[in-house]
């Protein structure tokens, strides 16, 4: 492959956890000494003003703003993480798509994600690099406790429109408070950072299938 | 990126693909390769006068473990991570090589002491090597399989007395892979240079050969404890493509082009010595004959010394394969659908347990052929012909000049008499005889290994449509053909059964009807093969003369 390994956060739903998930696979990858870069596709700039707040010390993340515009990633980067906007024309979904190897969908568990869920899905299946199986959908269950009514009800909802979750991740205090210092979870090492830690393993695991 | 742990090492010569890729070797170029043996001809090559004269080995006993992840992560990029034991000491080794995540085309090794046995990833911190490796949690890591074996190595020197100086090392393998359930013996020699011309190792290894009959070894033990550990058999492999480049000198591209063939004969040569896969056989008779059409294509342009000895070993080795694979297409393309249509007939049964017996020797002379040192010296031969320069030695003035020519002129030219003379041969095809048929197949077949050869030179639709309209062709002809190979195998097995005690009436009776019936589908499908040759005859070359900008 040319280019670094590329992963797309995307869904249509604001609040859904995409910043959340982009900040922390960015950091997942940076801990792991690999050369990250974090591309804000949102003009709000939620995963710019997290890396503005990163403290000195930490794994090094570069960003880049793609508010207005997609750009590329500089030379030598391995991994990239997009955090995309909620609202996007589907040229700029696309486009976007193209680029990507993986494409991780965070889905909360409402009535109202699932809908939202289940058009953006619909709305991209058709795209050829998705059709082509080029690019991998990795759906993440978001602020989720196990074996809650909740979440076994977000299991029928995927398996109705034929998908599974990768990965569920607990309803956790230590996003927002990471977070508000610019860090992920893998810049701690707590214990209780690791227990919640365990959540992305299968999501990591995926994003490493790909190539 | 291939399904593949580490592609084979490309024939038996490391180090030769980027010999090959520019007219002159570097001296600096890596020169490994790799022989199998016996413990019996390793006590053999300890007693032959080069090497007894080398004065005593170093000897160490080699223990590592290679890592990876339960989804084979390291292995899908071309990479291995080994721990390697050295006394009371480990030494971990992150090796890489071909193009890398991220953009990262490189080869690289990493080596670093760590202080025990299991893998210790903090060490590397080379963003190259991470980007490799990405993200690895813990208990990601597990042992796959480990080599354990004793290494013998000796420096060699060779030359003086008019042959250039060389210094090569020899080392003797002995022992065996394992995983935790398996085991499969390590008995191989291997020889690198250290200084000196490239065909310094070729030559050492032929006259190793000459005395001891040692065989070719394609897999590395890295690609044979991932084999052993996920219990796969090595799979046949197809020719590939081939993107030789326009500009590319011509001889330098004939260098590609034979080199290309050689590996496909040696890709599948571990295929045929497991004798399971049909196909083993089948790819690597096409290798050899790809390499015996890729000589006589370039005729005008190679001198006769690597041209002769190429065409007859080629000859002989695609030969020796020849039974083995017949018989494996008369038991499943010719017998099987008769079999199918008359359920329960006796006669039909003695074929089938004749020609399996038939099948069982071709396998076991195609196998005996693959092991010979025939077949090592051949490959060893050609080894060293293409490090002492390929197309381009020993040339007189009047080749040097053509053989500097970007390869797409010669292409176009060459590609254009292929195609004139099978459509001259191809005249009155409704009517043809069958011999003729047959002198047009073959004719046709040349064509495709030509067309094959040069397509990377060609991308676009108009090639696309020609090779598919050709390939076509060459179905309805090929089955034809199979038919008429069939009955002169059928008619030398009845001989051969004639006066024997078993029901020689009914082999001759099931073998009219095997033959029977194809050939009347051979006729039945006359309307088709003349539809495709007309098809085949109106397809628009794809190749313009003097393409080159
Ligand atoms: N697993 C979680 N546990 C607790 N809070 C979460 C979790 N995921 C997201 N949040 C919180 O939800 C809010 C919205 O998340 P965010 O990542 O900004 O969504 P988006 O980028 O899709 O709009 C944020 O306040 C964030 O801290
Ligand atoms: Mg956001």
């Amino acid at each position: 492959m040319s280019g670094p390994l590329t992963v797309l956060v995307a869904n249509t739903k604001g609040g859904c956890g995409k910043t959340t998930i982009a900040t922390n696979l960015a950091g997942a990858f940076a801990a792991a000494g690999l050369t990250t870069a974090l591309a804000d596709g949102d003009r709000q700039g939620s995963a710019l003003g997290w890396l503005k707040r990163r403290p000195e010390g930490a794994a090094p993340i570069t960003g880049l703003d793609w508010g207005k515009e997609d750009g590329r990633a500089p030379r030598k980067v391995a991994r990239l993480v997009v955090d995309a906007p909620a609202a996007m024309r589907i040229k700029r979904a696309e486009a976007l798509i193209k680029l990507a190897d993986v494409i991780v969908l965070p889905v909360l568990p409402s009535p109202y994600d699932e809908a939202a869920t289940a058009r953006f899905l619909k709305r991209i299946e058709d795209l050829k690099p998705i059709r082509k199986s080029r690019t991998a959908v990795a759906v993440v269950g978001n602020r989720l406790r196990p074996r809650t009514r909740a979440s076994t009800r977000l299991d029928a909802f995927l398996d109705d429109i034929g998908h599974t979750v990768v990965t569920r991740l607990r309803d956790s205090t230590l996003y927002a408070e990471t977070a508000a210092k610019g860090m992920s979870l893998f810049d701690l090492s707590t214990r209780r950072a690791a227990a919640t830690r365990q959540d992305w393993s299968p999501l990591l695991h995926a994003v490493e299938a790909v190539v | 990126m291939g399904a593949k742990p580490m592609e084979p090492a490309p024939a038996a010569a490391e180090g030769q693909a980027a010999a090959s890729e520019s007219p002159t070797v570097a001296p600096t170029a890596e020169i490994e390769l790799k022989l199998a043996a016996t413990a019996e001809m390793l006590a053999q090559v300890r007693r032959s006068a080069v090497v007894a004269s080398a004065g005593t080995p170093v000897r160490k006993h080699l223990d590592t473990v290679y890592y990876d992840t339960a989804d084979r992560r390291l292995a899908r990029r071309r990479a291995a991570l080994r721990v390697r034991r050295s006394g009371k000491r480990y030494i971990q080794t992150l090796k890489t090589e071909g193009e890398l995540v991220g953009a990262l085309a490189a080869r690289g090794e990493w080596e670093s002491p760590i202080r025990g046995p299991d893998p210790d990833l903090s060490v590397i911190t080379d963003p190259d090597a991470r980007a490799v490796l990405g993200v690895i949690l813990p208990g990601d890591l597990a042992p796959v399989f480990a080599t354990r074996f004793a290494r013998e190595t000796r420096l060699i020197d060779v030359g003086g007395g008019g042959a250039p100086a060389a210094q090569i090392e020899l080392a003797l393998d002995d022992g065996r892979i394992e995983t935790l359930s398996r085991k499969d013996p390590i008995c191989e020699l291997e020889l690198e240079l250290k200084s000196g011309s490239p065909a310094a190792v070729f030559d050492l290894a032929r006259r190793l050969v000459a005395e001891i009959p040692l065989s070719i070894a394609v897999r590395s033990k890295a690609v044979r404890g991932y084999d052993l550990a996920d219990g796969r058999d090595p799979s046949a492999v197809r020719a590939g493509d081939l993107d030789i480049g326009s500009q590319a000198p011509t001889a330098s591209a004939i260098d590609r082009i034979l080199r290309h063939c050689v590996d496909h004969w040696t890709a599948n040569h571990e295929v045929v010595l497991q004798g399971v896969d049909p196909e083993g056989v089948h790819q690597m008779r096409v290798g050899l004959r790809r390499l015996r059409s890729a000589v006589s294509l370039f005729k005008s342009v190679l001198p006769g010394e690597p041209a002769g000895w190429l065409r007859s070993e080629a000859r002989w080795l695609a030969g020796a394969l020849g039974p083995a694979r017949e018989w494996d297409v008369f038991l499943s393309d010719l017998l099987a659908p008769v079999e199918t249509a008359h359920p329960g007939r006796a006669e039909l049964s003695v074929l089938r347990l004749l020609a399996e017996e038939e099948k069982t020797r071709g396998y076991a002379a195609a196998q005996a052929a693959a092991r010979d040192r025939r077949a090592t010296d051949f490959l060893l031969r050609f080894g060293a012909w293409l490090a002492d320069g390929g197309a381009r030695s020993g040339t007189e003035d009047a080749r040097t000049q053509s053989l500097d020519r970007p390869i797409a002129e010669l292409a176009a030219n060459l590609l254009d008499r292929r195609h004139q003379r099978v459509l001259k041969m191809g005249r009155g095809f409704a009517g043809m005889a069958v011999e003729r048929r047959h002198a047009l197949r073959i004719e046709l077949k040349k064509l495709r290994y030509a067309v094959d050869f040069f397509a990377g030179l060609f991308p676009g639709k108009a090639a696309r449509s020609y090779r598919r309209a050709l390939a076509r062709l060459q179905d309805h002809l090929g089955h034809l053909n199979d038919v008429a190979v069939a009955e002169r195998m059928l008619t030398a097995l009845i001989e051969q059964h004639a006066s024997g005690t078993r029901d020689a009436a009914g082999l001759g009776l099931a073998s009219g009807l095997v033959l029977g019936w194809h050939t009347r589908a051979v006729a039945d499908s006359e309307p088709v093969t003349c539809q495709d040759w007309a098809g085949f005859a109106a397809v628009r070359p794809f190749w313009t003369r003097g393409r080159v900008e």
